[in-house]
């Protein structure tokens, strides 16, 4: 197993474990306003601190595969890992874009949609970029 | 990222090459251990860049590393006059 794979592996299973931990009391307490920037923080510094430690370890256990540089097998599989993840991200917002409607959230709704748009101006403008920079 | 009109012979080309390891070729070439695996199995099919490369260690022409079989291809199948 390659180093970007074992990483990829520490990655799935933190988000997994944090996330379950970070949802668990909203499911206990039926409220999904129960966490706040606390925890969010909380989260994040867990995810960095875990997966940092999670990477020393595995440089130390490995440290020839650790120090191989990404190829272009990994780049295609980030990439395409990345586009799920968009895609994800993508209906996540259009949940969220849906709630805030509903709830008459304007300024929520406002960021949900302008972040898409944003997202596809951002999107078309690389595509242009590249399209023209190959031409 | 599978290609099943391309096959390749690296296998037998590594072998005859003093039973070179995977690890080796991956080195010369540039690429990850498990990128090799995945090319000698056809599951994945490598820039045309790392092609050359792979041919390159063996010191022999492209076409004897990756063989291509437009009758596999679909692209090509469904262009065909």
């Amino acid at each position: 197993m390659s180093f970007k794979e074992i990483s990829t592996w520490i990655m799935l299973a933190l988000f997994a474990a944090l996330g379950f931990a970070y949802v668990s009391p909203m499911i206990e307490t039926r409220s999904f306003a129960s966490a706040g920037g606390e925890q969010i923080l909380g989260f994040v510094i867990a995810f960095v601190v875990l997966f940092t430690i999670a990477h020393i370890v595995i440089a130390i256990a490995a440290p020839k595969a650790a120090n191989a540089a990404e190829d272009e097998r990994d780049h295609r599989i980030e990439l395409y890992g990345e586009r799920a993840g968009a895609y994800a991200l993508g209906a996540v917002v259009l949940f969220g874009l849906a709630v805030a409607l509903i709830t008459d959230n304007r300024l929520f709704a406002n960021i949900f949609f302008l972040g898409l748009v944003w997202s596809e101006i951002v999107k078309a403008a690389w595509q242009l970029a590249l399209y023209r920079r190959d031409a | 990222m599978a290609s099943k009109s391309i096959a390749n012979t690296i296998r037998t080309l590594r072998f005859n090459a003093g039973e070179m390891t995977q690890s080796q070729l991956a080195e010369r070439v540039g690429v990850t251990r498990q990128t090799i695996i995945s090319i000698e199995k056809g599951k994945y099919a490598p820039s045309l860049e790392v092609a050359f490369r792979i041919a390159a260690v063996f010191d022999a022409p492209i076409g004897e590393v990756f063989q291509y079989d437009p009758a596999l291809d679909r692209v090509f199948q469904k262009h065909a006059p």
